[in-house]
């Protein structure tokens, strides 16, 4: 990815970034593949949705909805860490960035407040997106 | 409408010299709007010949005939799809056909009525009990008018007295319905009490032993002799 999009530090980021994300979403696609309840694909399959796209519309996505939520969650997580890391390597200005001068400057306390907002940004995003969902998904499994 | 008939129905499990039968060389006959029972131990592949029968899995030699292109099937585990209402899990099979959102509606409506399943129309599976929930896996199956209703083990992941008083719903949609119901149990006196033909597996790789045919008059005492007597004979071919 640095090589098409070129060496600057957006390209850098996002390849930081991708890399450390995309790898939960895809574990926990295939374990939701591997883990799928055969009896539920059965009754898609008798009661008409057999193949295609309307097996995809009306019981794959929904059926691995949840594994690809539990997945974004963790990768949502990672993101964070990478970006943080990234735009440190990068020397770029955003959250990372510049907490990464604060530390380089020795600015303990400026470091240190940063470092609360970012929690409680985590925090709140986590409570206003994630959680919800999570909730929301987790009323639609079996047990 | 015709009578289904399987001939010589033969699969195999594994591969090359591996290749073990699971269904040998079964034949029988359905009659329209009969009541069957297939019996046999666990894993004696029971499950596996309603699986070929409804086309969920594939066989390696035989014949099925008159067999048509709607079924109802009810699992044994329900298979209730966790992400959709009581209703749109009813619903589902019209949805697929492509019936409109009122004609959806007004069919899931009466199954709910017929089920006794009102108030529990926005619940989701995992909302329910056991027994409702197959109240629902039974209703989805009859949603979309069937004319063969099948059943594997139904009623053995619920509690005696729920299953008894499923076991005898079941029996009046039958008898108001006259669809052709194939089920599958391991209760000797499930079958002795619901069908009018019980096909009895052999041990390990299926195989008929025997077919006894019920001709006990409905509704059937099930403390008479004649019914003990049933079961008994029954089980002896087990």
């Amino acid at each position: 990815m640095v090589i098409i999009l070129g060496a600057n530090s957006l390209s850098i980021i996002t390849t930081i970034v991708f890399a450390t994300m995309i790898w939960p979403m895809i574990f926990s696609l295939v374990g939701a593949i591997k883990t799928e309840k055969l009896d539920l694909a059965d009754a898609a399959t008798i009661y008409g949705a057999k193949k295609g796209f309307k097996r995809l519309i009306n019981y794959r996505l929904p059926s691995f909805l949840p594994a690809f939520l539990s997945g974004s969650i963790v990768a949502w997580g990672l993101g964070w860490d990478a970006i943080f890391g990234a735009e440190i390597i990068a020397r770029v200005n955003g959250i990372g960035g510049y907490l990464g001068q604060l530390s380089y400057a020795g600015k303990a306390a400026l470091l240190f407040l940063g470092i609360i907002i970012y929690l409680i940004l985590i925090f709140v995003l986590n409570q206003l997106i994630w959680l919800p969902l999570l909730r929301l998904t987790t009323r639609y499994q079996n047990d | 409408m015709t009578n289904i008939e399987v001939k010589n129905l033969v699969k195999y499990f594994g591969q090359d010299e591996n290749e073990v039968f699971t269904v040998d060389d079964v034949s029988f006959k359905v009659a329209q709007g009969e009541f069957i029972c297939i019996m046999g131990p666990s894993g004696g592949g029971k499950s596996t010949i309603l699986r070929i029968i409804a086309g969920l899995e594939k066989y390696d030699n035989g014949k099925i005939t008159g067999m048509p292109k709607e079924k109802g099937f009810v699992f044994q585990n329900f298979a209730l799809f966790p992400w959709m209402s009581v209703k749109d899990n009813i619903g589902f099979g019209l949805k697929m056909m492509g019936l409109s959102k009122e004609q959806i509606d007004q069919r899931v409506e009466e199954l709910i009525k017929k089920m006794g399943l009102e108030g529990f129309e926005k619940a989701h599976p995992k909302e329910l009990s056991g027994g409702m929930r197959q109240r629902v896996g039974i209703a989805r199956a009859l949603a979309i008018n069937p004319e063969v209703l099948m059943l594997d083990e139904p009623f053995s992941s619920l509690d005696e007295i729920i299953a008894l008083r499923l076991r005898e719903e079941l029996l009046k949609i039958w008898e108001e319905t006259h669809k052709t119901v194939i089920m599958v149990t391991h209760s000797a006196e499930e079958a002795a009490f619901l069908a009018d033909k019980v096909i009895i597996l052999s041990k390990r790789l299926a195989r008929i032993v025997g077919i006894v045919e019920n001709s006990l008059a409905r509704p059937r005492n099930v403390r008479s002799k004649q019914f003990f007597r049933l079961v008994d004979k029954i089980s002896d071919l087990l």
